[in-house]
């Protein structure tokens, strides 16, 4: 499956990985860190092991569920004080975070603590899988700032693969560009947003997240939604944008049925769906981890659809022949491709919602997922509600956008 | 807090159910321990309804469950029709040799299967001893331990005192006990978070127990609470065969004879034993899994 590939790193070289999902990135990065049995990574001609700090790609899997984040980095550092130092050097000095758990950190949080993790080992090579990919822009610029100093500092050679050109730009890379096994980008054309028939109407929807306390005293906490209509046309393409914390995600759950409300209501239109099985269907924010790796691409499917066949596994740009594999052996993006395939499979004139499903991907991947999501639409008349903060891809589908703060629906948004 | 103030709640539920079910369950019964008498010539009609009377067997059946939780919580568990002494006396020492072996046993195949799984993915035995350990899991209790006994008169050993049992009851718990624990280790061995931390230099007895051991101990905590009721019930299997003095074979004569104080009340055992055991290794979970004790950030 993977060409012969060698890499060369000199003393403090930094060189990037670039190449679309399923090209073989993570692959190649784990290999050169040890993590794979078959191939072999060399420093000054011996084999190494625990020379190389290795950033991965999924936070949560990366840690141990059972040990607080201070001892994980204890572990490899030996000293509770160096551990304290490498934590405030990437601003996580609080001692709460010396007492966390991995699950009780944000996605960011997560990131940090790993790149403190690979610094502890004071490695001779860095090898970090998209370091920055749940980062906001100034925490982005702030990390890969301490990867440089840190390399200049102590002279360690960076491997770094990102879908971020910039994150190669700001370390000054030299570039090593993959190409997949299935390259075949294929450009797409939005249809015109039409407003058909109403397909659901939501009037004035509020709620209020509650903290539950000793059994039954409770007090409000959170103003979630706050007196929220909407409508969504049949074939219709609607964006929720607005700063996290706005309400959106909590909207789309609710619209759902996954949230319940306090009040205001949410009517379908009664021919809405009313042939297919089901008339909304949701897809969460990383839509790779609802599918069990050890089920094969077919079977996944024939679980929302029994009719899918290997025909299928075109429309988002996989090979047909691909229906036996297992979902565990296809990369992050083509996993996601794969989930929400599955997800707008049972469908037919309903809603298909995506909560910050694409905000993972690299753009070949959301590519791909954005011309199927076209296609579905124009097939099956199916509308679309994507939760997003990213605009670039409401504009993509030609979508009508609703712009959320605080609960409420802003009142000058319209086209982007 | 609440989390195991309600896991304790629903185990009392469970165990009131059950003595409902339980209690009702040997009413539908036909027939109780004065039925056989009928046919006996020298017992009168009226002496045996007499005796039913006495026994409190002609009351309806609410009162009389009433009646015994009523005497079970004063700690008077009814009168054996068969011996006409306290149920409480007859059970007591039972329960003492019961427990001389199934504790032993049950420590010693936690210990050899906990010790034998570990061993066999560190070496990567599991290929030869897995299908070993299924065949011998497939195996029913009374087929192995009379294969053990006829085994031990042939090679002159002395067949009478505890150690029969105690083997023969850790032969029936550890196979899958071994099977577990391997299948566990085995795909904790796989783990993301293991295979990182090996690859940053951590290995021998820090990789195995704080980071191999530990992923694999949530399911193995639920199979040793599991476990606890099992080892009874094999017990009494294991008893009756080695002829050893525990609740086994008082039980199983009680049944024979319909002496349902005695058939009650150790059955209320077992199940206060599996309820309670299954509640330790929740509450033991809890401690361990900090994703169960402590909330996600929101």
């Amino acid at each position: 499956m993977f060409a012969p590939v060698s890499v060369t790193l000199e003393h403090g070289e930094r060189m990037g990985v670039a190449g679309e999902s399923g090209c073989g990135k993570t692959t190649l990065l784990k290999a050169v860190a040890g993590l794979l049995p078959a191939a072999a990574a060399e420093i000054g001609g011996r084999t190494i092991r625990g020379s190389i700090g290795y950033i991965p790609q999924q936070a949560l899997a990366s840690f141990s569920p059972f040990l607080t984040v201070g001892e994980q980095i204890t572990e490899l550092t030996r000293s509770e004080r160096r551990t304290a130092e490498l934590l405030a050097q990437v601003g996580l000095d609080s001692p709460r975070f010396l007492q966390a758990y991995p699950h009780q950190l944000s996605g960011g949080e997560r990131q940090r603590v790993l790149m403190v993790q690979a610094f502890a080992l004071r490695p001779s090579v860095i090898v970090a899988d998209e370091p920055t990919a749940n980062l906001d822009p100034d925490r982005e610029a702030e990390l890969l700032d301490l990867l440089d100093r840190h390399s200049l500092e102590t002279g360690a050679a960076i491997l770094v693969a990102s879908h971020r050109e910039h994150v190669f730009r700001t370390l000054g890379c030299r570039m090593l560009r993959m190409t997949p096994e299935d390259s075949s980008a294929a450009p797409f054309a939005p249809r015109e947003s039409t407003a058909g028939p109403p397909l659901l109407e939501v009037r004035r929807l509020t709620k209020t997240f509650r903290r539950r306390d000793w059994l039954t005293r409770t007090r409000p906490v959170v103003r979630a939604l706050d007196d929220v209509s909407i409508e969504i046309g049949a074939g219709e393409c609607v964006v929720l944008y607005g700063p996290s914390g706005a309400g959106k995600s909590t909207l789309a759950r609710c619209i759902a049925g996954r949230e319940r409300w306090d009040s205001g209501s949410v009517d379908w239109h009664a021919r809405a769906g009313a042939a297919a099985p089901r008339r909304v269907q949701f897809v969460q924010q990383e839509p790779s981890e609802s599918l069990n790796p050890r089920v094969s691409i077919g079977d996944a499917l024939r679980e929302a659809c029994t009719e899918a066949d290997r025909d299928w596994l075109p429309k988002i740009r996989l090979p047909a022949e691909w229906i036996d594999r297992r979902t565990g052996e296809l990369s992050e993006g083509q996993r996601a491709r794969i989930a929400i395939l599955r997800a707008a499979a049972p469908l037919q004139e309903g809603l298909l919602i995506l909560d910050e499903s694409l905000s993972g991907l690299d753009p070949a991947n959301r590519g791909h997922i954005l011309s199927f999501l076209c296609a579905m639409q124009q097939e099956r008349n199916l509308s679309l509600l994507l939760v997003t903060h990213d605009l670039e891809v409401g504009a993509a589908l030609n979508a009508r956008v609703v712009h959320l703060r605080a609960g409420r629906i802003v009142p000058e948004a319209g086209h982007p | 807090m609440t989390f195991l103030l309600w896991r304790t709640v629903t185990s009392l539920v469970q165990l009131l159910v059950l003595s409902v079910v339980l209690f009702l369950f040997f009413r539908v019964l036909p027939g109780d321990i004065y039925t056989e008498q009928l046919a006996d010539p020298q017992a009168s009609r009226q002496t045996i309804e007499a005796n039913r009377e006495a026994a409190g067997l002609r009351n309806s059946w609410p009162h009389r469950y009433r009646d015994w939780v009523a005497s079970c919580f004063k700690g008077d568990f009814g009168t054996s029709l068969a011996y006409g002494i306290p149920v409480s006396r007859l059970v007591a020492p039972r329960i003492q040799k019961t427990l001389a072996i199934s504790v032993p046993a049950l420590v010693l195949a936690w210990l050899l299967g906990t010790g034998g799984g570990l061993l066999a993915v560190r070496f990567r035995w599991t290929i030869t001893l897995d299908p070993g350990a299924a065949a011998a899991a497939m195996v029913p209790d009374v087929i192995a331990v009379g294969l053990m006994l006829w085994l031990a008169v042939w090679a002159g050993l002395r067949i009478t005192g505890a150690w029969l049992p105690i083997v023969g009851l850790t032969s029936s718990l550890l196979p899958v006990i071994f099977l577990h624990v391997s299948e566990q280790v085995r795909s904790a061995r796989e783990l993301e978070f293991v295979r990182i931390a090996e690859s940053r230099g951590i290995s021998g007895a820090r990789l195995w127990l704080r980071f191999i051991l530990r992923a694999a101990a949530n399911p193995l905590v639920s199979l040793a609470g599991l476990s606890v009721a099992a080892t009874i019930g094999s017990s009494f299997v294991v008893e009756a065969l080695t002829g050893w003095p525990g609740l086994g074979p008082l039980f199983l004569e009680a049944v024979q004879a319909r002496d349902y104080p005695i058939v009650q009340t150790v059955l209320m055992l077992l199940a206060a034993v599996l309820a309670l055991s299954n509640l330790a290794a929740d509450l033991a979970l809890y401690r361990l899994d900090p994703r169960i004790r402590l909330p996600h950030e929101s």
